[in-house]
């Protein structure tokens, strides 16, 4: 009789038996890596309504992050400028700029400019900027160098694990208090290396420039803090 | 094993409980029934299927399905619109309280609301002003609410054909209304065509159509490009303010002409001084106009009263802090009537308890009333008696005081006396008038109060002044404010409804402008004022709804909400405070006082900020210093006008004559059958709040009916008809009978029938729709309070639904059975002893539990508490008077669902917090009441979180009992396995679809709960995260004591609850617990709460114990 099968099937449990763990394992870094914030968030980069460069007024011009997004150091928002305080400088530089048309327009008719929001956290999730900056969180600690984007794009995934890693050991991420808005503070982060890993594996670029003035600094020894960072752990630490 | 003490009373929830023994058997039946909501056992389906078997199916289907939906979307974009000039001191996405105040009947309380990004989102009170103290009450709680009503009345409408803007004036109106209701009538044609499919019902809509357009000549003319148009069947069509100011003008300006002959105004009582100079100016202005008071919530009796005494204007009003006697004469001070919220937080204040020696300095409370209030609760001893006996009962206790004790009344009074007479009385009431004109002698001077009630007509409260002047206390604790302290001033004897129904039938009035009143609802049902006011040539209607006038008359004027509104107030006390609008006039509509400002000088709108403003700049000119902008704002942030100049001529009480006068003018009690009586709501308070989905769904504080009322008969009287609860009655008061399902409430007096105000409206919403009967149908306004009537057992019954037949905390009952071998005793839930129990022994509230603590041993390890601050609650059940205030508060802090009254029988009501009630006593006609005010314990070794398979219910460091929605796959285990029954779960979407203006009341500082989720008390996780991030940003580590209120503890205008850090021995929370009368619920299954309650102290009257 001859055999229904031919002689290589007899491979095929051995081939499902090496192949398929390795499917497997697979699958889970597919979804582990291309479900993530990191790679699906991290590099969002919308398209805003007036092509503001951060790149210029913090970067090259130096103004200080608290200038425009002034209620940050009291308040859950860093709040989004009003269209006045374009106007503060651009009533006088820059007047016929077609680019600041839709803010003279707000500034004239008292409607909005529509700004497409980049950091956006779950309606559940709810984060307060003003403890972070309280407890020296550097602004670029979250959102990036900031002041080397022309475009503004999420530096960082912003996902519960990545908030709770912190949470759990502030340490390298805190910072002197007056140092908080300096986008060029020596920050440790570029050493979270599984971020980057992620970010290179996802293809973004790291925009992250570190000017290789690795600062070492102890909290708990400074004197301006009147408490240490005790960030919460627990659910309701940013779930009510 | 500790023996249960000999002070612990046995407990009911209601007589059905009292009467059954019930068996802790199969889940669903016996005793376990009442833990458990209907349903929550095996359910068989028609077709066989049992329920969890169809969830199993249906489950592993929706999961197959889930792998096929599997799709990847990223989040939505999102827009972030910010100002183009943000004004000063306005942080995004920070609240902002603004002061201002709000009339409650005759209350007023002083309020800061909650305002989010410009939208007002809750209602607190001032804790400067007087009459509030921090505190609110439920309505106050609820009118939030009410201002985002999507069906709030939004332009103004009419039965007068009138033109739209956008018509031409002046062109043929013959051929425009010709040609509009041929295509009206079109229209209607095809609609009923495609509706129906039939021809002939297509056509005869259509010649009815045009046989109403015909006669009617009422059209609208909406746009001129569509021509869309309709003809309203009910004969009022939609407006546009043009029209209805020119309108009123017109009217206005006629009445002019004529100094208001045949012209009349019907307002609500207001206690806004702008108001009432506006009235006066109306009433000079149009000396032949007639205005007229029509309002339910009107203090009258002791308006009345006190006008008389010391002239209009003049008020009456109690201070409880340093009185030790209180008799409440058929009054509800702690509940609906005037002050209800000062009061509740004085008599509380005198009933609290550290250590059993201040228990001589306890304050006693008498209650006399015919039905259970909570004033009736929370007294020491009550009696059930007729309300219109009650009259008698003073005027006994008056000459008893008189002629046994010997007290003698001032001088003035003495014309009073000669106008008493020694009544005849059943032995109870004699003795208990003994007794209490004993105790109320011995108080001292000034150190006894009566406070007789608002539905007692005038001659009960000239009979409590006289009480009150014996007593000491006229002028010390019962304030007499006289007209001159005061800029509202009423009059009102002259302007009752009554006199309107006069006018209307005399055929003297000739049109009426109903300026925030709904006389056709609220008058007294043998007035028909309906058909009256049909009579009139014009009835104007203006009002927050199109209510039941507004829907009869000729123009609906749709006002603005409080909150929406400038204004003034003063309130009883003669606080003053000014009212500044939380948000523009959502609908662009007139306030009342704007549309009165614009009937004085019509064509001119007029700005409610210019009025009240320019009212006050003219009152303060003659005083040194004048209102400049700081004064104004000064004003306006503290919530109260400071330095305002009054009239300094000294209090008058010259009126004692004519107050004897009315003392003996008192109706005949109902001796003998059957006396019907009514009350305001405790819900919809007369009817402003039969809109509001919050109150419909609350429990009467007594009854625990939701969606509805009842008529409130006593066990004694339902076995005497054979009636159970939900039985149709047929109540009949001289030739009107209404039919009301009955609701049996222990503590009603014999052959007393009580109905509750406020109810039963039909078309002015959907949450009103369908909920309640209307008693105002069976009032005869010669008596209407009290009356005499007649009632029988009709055919059928209704689903009444009351919120207190399951959640017990003691399913096995009162009697105790034995279970598995072993025998379960009762379980003190409520604890309770008297000041001598409390002498004797101080631990008293300790005592009751099954096992003793040191045999309690865990199974379970301790969660890990390493916070620093650890948060925890006391709930002093001495000073709770069961008011549902912190319910209502929870509600509107943590944007808590209404379901309605199919999911509530359902047992499936939202509220966060339950005030449980209970009876006790062995007198079904007369027992004592308690309330306990039970939440989510947040136990540390907390049942729930060992049975959620999915970690959603967990411990924070902090001693919390965390709820993660997002975790939660609704198993509900941990509620089945909540001994407290606290836990709620959402079945529905309820949060779905809200219409977009009722969001706007939404706190966006918490979670919206999604379907199948678990929700319960958080204890304001949100008010600690910020306290914390406050702290925090402060540069402290430690939140201070004090900095968390809860929303409950806020409202609370007893101040029962205590809230903070027991890990700190010094805050005030841990004081409360370190009291001997602290214990927790249920501690013998050693759940360590956090919160813990107070046990109750009474204070008897050795007189009176063993009645």
């Amino acid at each position: 009789m001859p055999a229904i099968f031919p002689r290589w099937t007899n491979k095929i449990p051995l081939a499902l038996g090496v192949l398929g763990p390795l499917a497997g394992v697979g699958l889970v870094l597919f979804v582990w890596v291309y479900f993530s914030p990191s790679f699906t968030d991290v590099g969002y980069r919308p398209e805003q309504p007036v092509p503001f460069s951060h790149k210029l007024h913090a970067g090259e011009m130096g103004l200080d992050c608290r200038y425009c997004h002034n209620t940050v150091e009291r308040a859950a928002h860093a709040a989004i400028p009003p269209a006045a305080t374009c106007m503060n400088c651009h009533s006088q530089v820059k007047t016929d700029s077609p680019k600041l048309a839709p803010v003279r327009r707000s500034y004239n008719t008292g409607e909005s400019v529509p700004w497409v929001r980049v950091h956006q956290l779950p309606d559940f999730a709810y984060f307060d900027h003003s403890p972070h900056i309280a407890a020296g969180v550097g602004c670029a600690s979250c959102h990036g160098r900031i002041d080397t984007m022309t475009v503004v794009a999420m530096d960082q995934p912003l996902s519960m694990g990545w908030c709770l890693d912190c949470h759990r050991n502030p340490e390298p991420h805190l910072r002197p208090l007056d140092q908080v808005t300096n986008m060029s503070w020596g920050d440790s982060e570029t050493e979270d290396s599984m971020i980057d890993a992620l970010r290179k594996l996802a293809g973004t670029s790291a925009p992250a420039e570190t000017n290789g003035e690795q600062q070492t600094y102890n909290y708990r020894e400074d004197p301006e803090r009147t408490r240490l960072p005790e960030p919460p752990v627990a659910c309701s630490g940013c779930h009510r | 094993m500790t023996k249960p003490n000999d002070t612990l009373k046995q407990y009911w929830r209601s007589l059905n409980d009292r009467k059954s023994k019930p068996k802790l058997a199969v889940l669903g039946q016996g005793g376990a029934a009442q833990e458990f909501p209907p349903g929550a056992d095996e359910l068989v389906i028609s077709s066989g299927t049992s329920r969890r078997k169809f969830l199993g199916i249906l489950g592993a289907s929706t999961a197959l399905a889930g792998l096929e939906g599997c799709g990847y979307v990223r989040k939505p974009r999102e827009n972030i619109m910010p100002f183009d000039k943000r004004p000063e001191d306005l942080v995004p996405g920070d609240p902002i309280m603004y002061a201002t105040a709000l009339q409650i009947g005759g209350t007023v309380l002083g309020v800061l609301v909650e305002n989010q990004d410009g939208r007002p989102t809750k209602i607190e009170g001032n804790p400067n002003h007087i009459s509030s103290g921090g505190a609110t009450d439920v309505w106050a709680q609820a009118t939030i609410l009410d201002l985002y009503d999507p069906e709030r009345s939004r332009a103004p409408r009419s039965t007068v054909s009138v033109m739209s803007a956008d018509a031409v004036e002046g062109e043929d109106e013959a051929a425009l209304k010709g040609l509009l209701s041929a295509e009206t009538c079109a229209a209607t044609y095809d609609r009923v065509l495609s509706d129906t499919n039939s021809v002939d019902a297509a056509l005869k809509a259509r010649t009815a159509c045009e046989a109403r357009v015909q006669e009617s000549g009422r059209y609208e003319f909406t746009s001129p490009q569509s021509a869309t148009l309709w003809v309203d069947a009910e004969g009022q069509i939609d407006s546009d303010w043009g029209s209805a100011y020119k309108a009123l003008d017109e009217l206005s300006k006629s009445a002019a002409k004529t100094s208001g002959e045949g012209f009349g105004l019907v307002v609500p009582h207001s206690m806004s001084p702008t108001f009432t100079a506006k009235l006066r100016e109306f009433t000079a202005r149009m000396p032949k106009a007639r205005t007229y008071v029509c309002d339910p919530t009107t203090p009258v009796s002791s308006l009345l009263t006190a006008e008389a005494l010391a002239g209009g204007g003049a008020r009456v009003s109690y201070h409880l802090s340093r009185v030790r006697r209180i008799l409440a004469l058929d009054s509800d001070f702690l509940g609906t009537e005037t002050d209800h919220v000062r009061l509740s937080r004085e008599f509380s204040m005198t009933r609290r308890l550290s250590s059993p020696d201040e228990g001589g300095n306890m304050s006693r409370l008498y209650a006399v009333e015919p039905t259970m209030s909570i004033t009736g609760g929370s007294a020491d001893h009550r009696l059930p008696m007729r309300g219109s006996q009650v009259a008698d009962f003073a005027a006994l206790v008056a000459v008893l005081l008189m002629n046994e004790f010997k007290l003698k009344p001032s001088a003035a009074a003495v014309p009073m006396v000669k106008a008493l007479k020694a009544p005849k009385m059943t032995p109870e009431a004699e003795r208990f008038a003994a007794a209490v004109a004993k105790d109320l002698s011995a108080a001292g001077k000034s150190r006894a109060v009566v406070i007789p009630g608002e539905r007692q007509d005038p001659a009960t409260h000239a009979i409590a002044f006289l009480l009150n002047d014996l007593l000491g206390s006229l002028g010390q604790s019962v304030g007499t404010l006289p007209a001159s302290l005061h800029y509202t001033t009423t009059n009102y004897a002259a302007r009752t409804v009554n006199s309107l129904a006069t006018d209307l039938q005399g055929g003297t009035l000739k049109h009426l402008v109903c300026l925030g009143t709904n006389p056709v609802y609220e008058a007294p049902g043998s007035l028909k004022m309906g058909e009256a006011l049909d009579k009139l040539e014009t009835l104007v209607h203006a009002g927050y709804r199109n209510d039941e006038t507004g829907q009869r008359a000729n123009w609906h004027i749709p006002l603005s909400h409080a909150l929406e509104a400038w204004g003034d107030l003063e309130s009883n006390e003669g606080v003053v405070s000014i009212c500044q609008p939380q948000i523009e006039p959502m609908f662009d509509t007139p306030s009342a006082l704007e549309l009165l400002a614009r009937i004085l000088e019509p064509g001119k709108a007029a700005n409610g900020m210019t009025l009240v403003r320019g009212h006050w700049e003219s009152m303060v000119a003659s005083t040194r210093r004048p209102l400049t902008e700081k004064v104004w704002r000064r004003w306006l942030h503290d919530g109260i006008a400071t330095g305002v100049p009054r009239d300094g001529r000294p209090a008058s009480r010259s009126g004692y004559g004519v107050v004897a006068k009315i003392a003996s003018v008192r109706a005949a009690p109902v001796d003998k059958g059957i006396e019907v009586g009514f009350n305001l709501d405790y819900s919809t308070y007369g009817g402003r709040f039969a809109n509001n989905g919050w109150m419909q769904e609350l429990p009467d504080p007594t009854s625990k009916l939701v969606w509805d009322n009842a008529a409130i008969i006593g066990p004694q009287l339902a076995s005497s008809l054979g009636a159970s609860d939900g039985d149709m009655l047929t109540v009949k008061v001289g030739d009107s009978a209404i039919m009301v399902p009955c609701w049996i409430v222990p503590g009603q007096a014999r052959n007393t029938v009580s109905l509750s105000l406020g109810q039963g409206r039909r078309g002015i919403g959907t949450v009103a729709d369908g909920a309640g009967f209307d008693a105002y149908q069976l009032i005869d306004a010669k008596s209407p309070a009290f009356a005499a009537g007649e009632v029988s057992l009709g055919a059928g019954s209704k689903q009444l639904v009351s919120t207190q037949d399951w959640g017990s905390l003691d399913p096995d009952g009162p009697d105790g059975n034995a279970v598995l071998g072993v025998n379960y005793k009762e379980r003190t839930i409520y604890r309770e002893t008297d000041v001598e129990g409390f002498k004797k022994d101080p631990n008293f509230a300790q005592k009751g539990d099954l096992m003793p603590k040191t045999r309690l041993e865990s199974l379970w390890d301790h969660p890990n508490l390493e916070s620093r601050q650890q948060w925890g609650m006391s709930i002093d059940l001495n000073a709770c008077t069961g008011c549902n205030t912190c319910t209502i508060a929870c509600q509107a802090e943590n944007n808590i669902p209404v379901v309605g009254k199919e999911m509530c029988a359902n047992g499936r009501e939202m509220h966060w917090i339950r005030l449980d009630r209970y009876y006790t006593g062995s007198d079904e006609n007369n027992p004592e009441v308690v309330f306990q005010p039970v939440g989510c314990q947040h136990c540390e070794a907390a049942p729930c979180e060992t049975v959620c398979p999915v970690a959603a219910t967990v411990h924070s460091p902090d001693g919390m009992n965390d709820m993660v929605y997002n975790r939660c796959i609704g198993t509900r285990y941990c509620a089945n396995n909540c001994p407290y029954k606290v836990r709620r779960f959402n079945y529905f979407n309820f949060n779905l679809d809200i219409d977009p203006i009722a969001q706007m009341q939404k706190n966006p500082d918490v979670t919206i709960r999604f379907r199948g989720v678990m929700e319960k008390c958080s204890y304001c996780v949100q008010r600690i995260s910020q306290a914390r991030i406050d702290a925090h940003v402060a540069g402290t580590d430690e939140i201070k004591d004090g900095a968390v209120v809860t929303a409950c503890q806020q409202a609370c205008p007893a101040s029962a609850i205590t809230f903070g850090d027991i890990a700190n021995p010094e805050s005030a929370v841990s004081k409360q617990k370190q009291l001997s009368r602290s214990y927790t619920l249920l501690a013998d299954l050693n759940t360590l709460p956090r919160t813990s309650y107070l046990g109750r102290v009474r204070n008897p009257n050795p007189d009176l114990k063993d009645a």
